[in-house]
């Protein structure tokens, strides 16, 4: 019982980091019809930025922001610099973000180097309580609470603002939206954009989860939220929360008992979900 | 007095295409014109070039006198020229009150988009019933209805309206045949049109097309009294048997 009390926390961290990737990743193959490679790059430079500041600062949450800043400035620059260029290709906007994501990825290591760099918890949250036979880890609540929350604000803005209306419309028909006078080509930069910070969220929150950051973790990462995203049904924020849960969970249970198939559960889940549900467990029959 | 809309030798392809090749058209200020045209006559296609999506590769395209060309669509919405599209024209994840307010720009008060909100459901009193209700909930009628309404709330210039009847019950046509009536006056229309019946209640203008070019334009009781015209671009058959 123990045990799955503490797989089961242990997979909600992991579905929370995942829910940062993978919402912004949704969003943006909603717009714009692309997978973005480049999100694991965010979440690499998120991650690498976080670490830094964080032993620098010694404060959790000036480390946390200043990672997501990053993101949305490297998200703003290169949909604004590279894939604006490319609009209505959607082929080679994917070899771009593919591009995208090594480059920012051999750039981590070109400054850092090729080994991990540790990152510890703050010491804040760096507790850890045994209630029961279960070990209650305070970062681990943490990371917990803060995927609810970006979640819960997502929700508010896409539900209850003018932006997220606007998002909502042009994931379901961009070219309405032109038609009704928007410049939708500024949506695309705001969600690729706010997609970026997210995804650096992610990893800014990743490095003290995992105790350490490498330059190969965002194509790592990259892979997971890919699969979620598929999973989830392409374009669809609740899809992308329910694939979340259901990959961070199985990571969570199948690292413990079989740590060398962690990788490979999630995309065997992704592989039965897809024979019982083409289009994923929320997609729309009609993506194109 | 330059006419609201006006084409001259439009040329357009899509892909390699050629699919316009000579669409002239005249639309004069706050008159509804019709186009006809048999089923892949380049109805939409001239439509969807008026928009911007698809570029106009010769002739002119005039809003008022002003040339259209190279702007992109949500420019050309911004001069007003209102588009509903013959599918896909609400956003069905929205609901009926966020699609009717998406139209409307930032810079309108709080007050007066209410107020532009207000008047056009004075139009349409089903969708004020629906207010709340997702627009993909609506039925085929209440969609259109609401495709116009979304449209109409910014107050365009010209309207292009792309066979708003089509798949519709009788009682919606002739709802419809309502409506376009009463935008007589406030605006300015293109309605592309198969609905003979519908066509003649509604429009004073007709231009009609044929593999892409526009083959005839005028006052539309000259169709009605052509049916050799309407057999040969229609495909109008007379009926045996009264109506
Ligand atoms: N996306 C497309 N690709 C190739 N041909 C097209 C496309 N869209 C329309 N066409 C062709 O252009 C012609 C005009 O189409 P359209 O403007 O939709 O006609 P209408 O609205 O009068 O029925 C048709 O022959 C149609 O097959
Ligand atoms: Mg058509």
């Amino acid at each position: 019982m123990s045990v799955a009390l503490t797989l089961l926390l242990n997979g909600l961290a992991n579905s929370a980091l995942y829910f940062l990737m993978a919402s912004g990743l949704t969003l943006i193959f909603g717009l714009l019809r692309v997978v973005n490679f480049a999100h694991g790059g965010f979440f690499v430079w998120g991650a690498y930025t976080g670490t830094f500041l964080a032993s620098a600062l010694h404060n959790l949450a000036a480390s946390i922001a200043g990672g997501a800043a990053v993101g949305v400035l490297l998200g703003w620059l290169v949909e604004r610099g590279l894939m604006r260029r490319l609009y209505g290709d959607a082929t080679q906007q994917l070899l771009i973000t593919m591009g995208v994501l090594m480059v920012l990825s051999e750039l981590v290591r070109l400054i850092f180097g090729p080994n991990p760099i540790s990152a510890p918890a703050p010491t804040s949250l760096g507790r850890s309580w045994v209630v029961n036979g279960v070990p209650l880890v305070a970062y681990e609540g943490f990371v917990i609470l803060f995927g609810a929350a970006v979640f819960a604000i997502l929700q508010g803005v896409l539900r209850g603002t003018r932006l997220g209306a606007l998002i909502r419309a042009g994931v379901s028909n961009p070219e309405l939206l032109a038609a009704r006078g928007i410049p939708v080509r500024r949506v695309f930069t705001a969600v690729f954009a706010i997609g970026a910070g997210l995804a650096a969220l992610a990893g800014g929150l990743s490095g003290p989860w995992f105790g350490a950051v490498t330059p190969d973790m965002g194509m790592d990462m990259q892979l997971t939220a890919f699969v979620i995203v598929v999973l989830g049904g392409l374009g669809s924020v609740g899809g992308s929360l329910l694939g979340s849960l259901v990959v961070g969970i199985t990571t969570a249970i199948v690292s413990y008992f079989a740590p060398s198939l962690a990788v490979l559960a999630g995309v065997v889940v992704m592989a039965l979900v897809l024979v019982v549900r083409p289009h994923g467990l929320m997609g729309q029959r009609e993506v194109a | 007095m330059p006419e609201a809309l006006e084409m001259r030798d439009v040329v357009a392809n899509i892909g390699e295409y050629r699919i316009l090749d000579g669409v002239r058209l005249a639309v004069p200020e706050g008159s509804v014109t019709v186009m006809l045209g048999r089923n892949g006559a380049g109805k939409t296609t001239t439509l969807r070039t008026i928009m911007g999506f698809v570029p106009c590769l010769n002739g002119t395209v005039r809003l008022f006198g002003d040339s259209l060309a190279g702007l992109p669509p949500h420019r050309i919405a911004r001069l007003g020229v209102g588009y509903v599209p013959e599918d896909a024209n609400v956003f069905p994840n929205l609901t009926v009150a966020e699609n009717l307010r998406l139209a409307l720009p930032r810079a309108h008060g709080r007050a007066q988009a209410e107020e532009a909100v207000e008047q056009v459901l004075g139009l349409f009193p089903d969708l004020r019933q629906a207010y709340r209700r997702w627009a993909g909930h609506l039925s085929g009628g209440q969609r259109q209805m609401l495709a116009i309404a979304s449209v109409l709330v910014s107050q365009p210039r010209v309207m292009l309206i792309d066979e708003p009847s089509k798949g519709l019950s009788p009682r919606f046509v002739d709802l419809l045949g309502e409506v376009i009536a009463q935008l007589r006056g406030r605006t300015t229309v293109l309605l592309v049109e198969q609905n003979l019946r519908l066509a003649a209640v509604a429009g004073e203008r007709f231009t009609l097309l044929d593999e892409g070019r526009t083959v005839m334009e005028g006052p539309m009781e000259e169709l009605l009294e052509n049916t050799a015209l309407q057999q040969r671009y229609l495909g109008v058959r007379v009926r045996e048997r009264g109506n």
